[in-house]
C-alpha cells in the first residue's frame, strides 16, 4: 500500500548543485520518523544548512539524522504553529530563505532549480516575503492528481524575520508581512509512508483536533459565501473549508466532492481509496463534533439508571476485609 | 420456586429470593471477579452493582489510572497480576484468589447485573441443583439506546458457574469457557454499557485491524488452511468459522456488505441513531482491515522480489 522507502526519482548530489545552489536552509520537523528521516534528507543533498527540529523522539530519528549530517535541535512539541515559529525563532540559520519541509516529503531537482531561479543570488532577487509550493501527494506508489486536491499550496519557504505561523486545525497557517509568490514546481508528498495504521492512528488525533476547530467556527458563524467565490485558490479552499464544517453529512459530500467533483475516478483504484479514506476521516470528524454538541453519554447514563432501579434498594454485601498498606500479592492468603 | 437444602435434613427453607449474605451463609455464596485495566470510569459503579449479587474480587492487570484504589474504596477485594493475555489472566485469577462461595460469576467492568438477572442468580445459586454453568445473555446500551438488533443481540457467554468446573480455553483472542458437565441458559440479562468517546473506538479498531489483516495474510498468503469445508459443513460452528475465515476474507464491497448485513438485514435500523452508528463503525473497521491487508500483502510481495526471507508478515 504505502512504499517502504519512497524512491526519489533522481539522485542529488552536492556537485551538481554548485553554483546555483538557493539560498536557502532546510528545517525538518520531526517525531519518530526513522521509517523517512534518511531519504527525506538525502532528498536534501543539495542544501548546506539542513536542521532537523526533533521533539523527543524515542526511535532512531536523531541518530540517523546525525550521521547524514543534519544538525539537530530539540523542542517539546505543542503545535504545528508553535514548533515553526521555535524554528523561526532558535534555529541559527544560515541562509536568509528558509524552507520548512516535513519528513514525508522530498525535494526534486525541479524544486531546487525554480527556488535558485526564483530567489536569485543572496536570496535578494524576489520582491516577496513567501512562497506557496505546490505538492503532490503519492499513494499506492502512484500521484494522486485529483482527488488530493492538488497543487494544495503550502507556505514553506519564506524568508526569515518577515513571516510566523499560527495554529489552525490540526496544522498552521502563515502569517507574512509583504506579499507571497507562487512556485510552479511540486515537492513530493509521501502521505502513507510510515504505514497505514500509522496514518489511521494520526489522523484519529487530526479529526479530534478539526473537530475543535469546527466547533469554534460554527460557534463563531464564520462562513462567507464571497471568500468562496474568490479567485485566489487558497482563500477559496480554505473558505470551503470553513463552509464545510456547517454541513451534515460531510463525508458523503467529501466523497462526491472528490471522487466526481475533481475525478478522483480517473487516478484509478488508488485514486478510490484515498477518497473513502478521506472520506472516513471526514467522517470521523463529524461524529466527534456532534459527540461534544450531544449528551449521548449522559442519555446512556440515565437509560442504565432506569433499567437497574428497584422500588427498594437491593442489599449489598459488606466491603472486603483488606489490610491496608500491604503489597496487594500478599494480601491475598 | 421450591428450594431443596443441601444435605436433605431438617433446615429451614430459604425464602424465594435470598439475601447474597445468607447465600454465604449457607455455603452457596457468589463470588463475582472483575478483570481489569485502566477502568477507572466504570470501576466504581460496577463494584457497587455487584457487591448486591456477592463478594467482588477485582483481579487488575497493572492499571495506570487509580483503577485498583477506586475498587477498594468501592468495598472490593483488588488483586493485582501482570496480563499475559485474557484466558491466562483470567484463569489465573480462578486459581488464585481467596473465593469463599460456590458459584462464581465473571463480569467485566463496563458490564452491570439488571434487577431481573440478580433474582435469578440467586434462586439458581440457592436451588442447588441444576447445572454447572450458565450462559448469560447481554444488551448493550449505546447512545441512549438499548441495542436489540443489527446482529449484536442476542449475545450469550458462559459467565456464571460452580467454582472449580469452568476455565478458559488456552488462546489469545477470542476466548471461551469450558465448563465441567452441562450447562444452561439464564432467562434474564446483563447490560454492556458503551460510553467510550469516538476517539477510544478508533485508536482499538486500528489495532484490531492489524492483528485481524495479519491474519488474513497468514491464511491467504502464507498458505495456512483452514480445515476442509467438505467435513466442517456438518457442524454448525466450525461452518461459521470457515465463513469467516475462509469466505468473507474473499469477498468483494466488505465493508458495504457488512453495513447492509447490520443495518439491513439485522433490522439495525430498528436501534435508532445507536443502529445506524454502530452498522457505519463496523464498516469502517472492515474497511480498515482491508485496507491494511492490502498494505500488508504488498510489502510482502517486495520483500519476496528482493528476495528476502518471506515466512513472517
Amino acid at each position: 500500500m504505502s512504499q517502504v522507502g519512497p524512491i526519489i526519482e533522481v539522485e542529488l548530489d552536492r556537485d551538481r548543485y554548485r553554483g546555483q545552489r538557493p539560498p536557502v536552509s532546510v528545517v525538518i520537523l520531526t517525531f519518530n520518523e526513522e521509517a523517512n528521516i534518511a531519504d527525506c534528507i538525502k532528498s536534501c543533498a543539495w542544501c548546506d544548512d539542513i536542521h532537523v527540529l526533533d521533539s523527543g523522539s524515542s526511535d532512531q530519528t536523531v541518530p540517523i539524522a546525525l550521521a547524514l549530517g543534519a544538525t539537530v535541535h530539540t523542542n517539546k512539541f505543542k503545535s504545528f504553529g508553535d514548533q515553526r515559529n521555535w524554528a523561526i525563532d532558535h534555529i541559527p540559520c544560515k541562509h536568509p530563505w528558509h524552507f520548512h519541509l516535513d519528513a514525508d516529503e522530498r525535494f526534486t531537482p525541479e524544486v531546487v532549480a525554480e527556488m535558485a531561479t526564483i530567489l536569485g543570488p543572496g536570496g535578494a532577487t524576489t520582491p516577496h516575503v513567501c512562497f506557496l509550493s505546490p505538492s503532490k501527494m503519492i499513494f499506492l506508489g502512484r500521484w494522486i492528481k485529483r482527488s488530493a486536491g492538488y497543487p494544495n499550496y503550502q507556505v514553506r519557504l519564506f524568508k526569515f524575520g518577515v513571516c510566523r505561523f499560527m495554529d489552525f486545525g490540526h496544522g498552521q497557517r502563515e502569517v507574512p508581512q509583504g506579499s507571497v509568490g507562487t512556485m510552479v514546481e511540486p515537492y513530493r508528498h509521501y502521505g502513507f509512508s510510515k504505514g497505514l495504521a500509522d496514518w489511521l492512528y494520526k489522523h484519529n488525533h487530526y479529526s479530534g483536533r478539526e473537530a475543535e476547530e469546527g466547533l469554534l467556527i460554527r460557534a463563531e458563524h464564520r462562513m462567507s459565501w464571497g471568500a468562496m467565490l474568490t479567485a485566489d485558490a487558497t482563500r477559496r479552499r480554505r473558505a470551503a473549508k470553513n463552509f464545510a464544517y456547517f454541513l451534515r453529512f460531510r463525508a458523503v459530500w467529501r466523497f462526491l466532492y472528490n471522487f466526481i467533483l475533481r475525478l478522483g475516478f480517473l487516478d484509478g483504484l488508488a485514486g478510490f481509496h484515498y477518497c473513502a479514506m478521506i472520506s472516513m476521516y471526514e467522517y470521523w470528524i463529524e461524529l466527534k463534533i456532534r459527540e461534544a454538541q450531544q449528551r449521548w453519554t449522559a442519555e446512556t447514563d440515565a437509560l442504565v439508571v432506569r433499567m437497574l432501579s428497584t422500588p427498594e434498594p437491593a442489599v449489598m454485601m459488606p466491603p472486603a476485609q483488606q489490610p491496608t498498606g500491604t503489597a496487594p500479592q500478599e494480601a491475598r492468603s | 420456586m421450591s428450594v431443596p437444602s443441601t444435605n436433605g435434613q431438617a433446615a429451614p427453607a430459604l425464602p424465594a429470593v435470598p439475601s447474597p449474605m445468607e447465600l454465604f451463609q449457607r455455603g452457596h455464596g457468589i463470588d463475582v471477579l472483575i478483570p481489569t485495566l485502566n477502568e477507572k470510569l466504570h470501576i466504581e459503579e460496577a463494584v457497587l452493582n455487584a457487591r448486591t449479587v456477592g463478594n467482588v474480587f477485582v483481579l487488575d492487570s497493572l492499571s495506570t489510572d487509580g483503577t485498583q484504589e477506586i475498587a477498594r474504596k468501592a468495598g472490593a477485594h483488588v488483586v493485582e497480576h501482570k496480563f499475559v493475555d485474557y484466558a491466562k489472566q483470567k484463569n489465573w485469577g480462578l486459581e488464585n484468589l481467596p473465593f469463599t462461595g460456590e458459584w462464581v460469576f465473571i463480569l467485566d467492568a463496563d458490564e452491570r447485573f439488571t434487577p431481573g438477572l440478580r433474582e435469578e442468580l440467586f434462586r439458581v445459586a440457592a436451588s442447588g441443583a441444576g447445572h454447572n454453568g450458565y450462559y448469560v445473555n447481554r444488551v448493550v446500551l449505546y447512545m441512549g439506546h438499548a441495542v436489540r438488533h443489527g446482529g449484536l443481540y442476542p449475545s450469550w457467554n458462559l459467565r456464571f458457574f460452580r467454582r472449580g468446573k469452568a476455565r478458559y480455553e488456552d488462546r489469545a483472542v477470542h476466548e471461551h469457557m469450558l465448563c465441567e458437565g452441562s450447562a444452561d441458559y439464564l432467562k434474564d440479562e446483563m447490560l454492556h454499557i458503551r460510553r467510550e468517546p469516538l476517539h477510544e473506538w478508533v485508536r482499538k479498531h486500528v489495532r484490531y485491524a492489524d492483528l485481524e489483516s495479519t491474519e488474513w495474510l497468514k491464511m491467504r498468503m502464507l498458505g495456512q488452511q483452514g480445515a476442509a469445508p467438505e467435513r466442517l459443513f456438518r457442524d454448525v460452528l466450525k461452518y461459521r468459522w470457515y465463513l469467516r475465515r475462509e469466505v468473507w476474507p474473499r469477498m468483494p464491497f466488505r465493508p458495504l456488505l457488512r453495513f447492509a448485513y447490520m443495518y439491513a438485514a439485522r433490522m439495525g435500523i430498528l436501534d435508532g441513531r445507536a443502529g445506524l452508528r454502530l452498522a457505519a463503525l463496523n464498516a469502517c473497521y472492515e474497511y480498515m482491515i482491508g485496507l491494511m491487508y492490502r498494505e500488508k500483502r504488498q510489502r510482502l510481495i517486495e520483500s519476496r522480489a528482493r528476495g528476502l526471507p518471506s515466512n513472517t508478515p
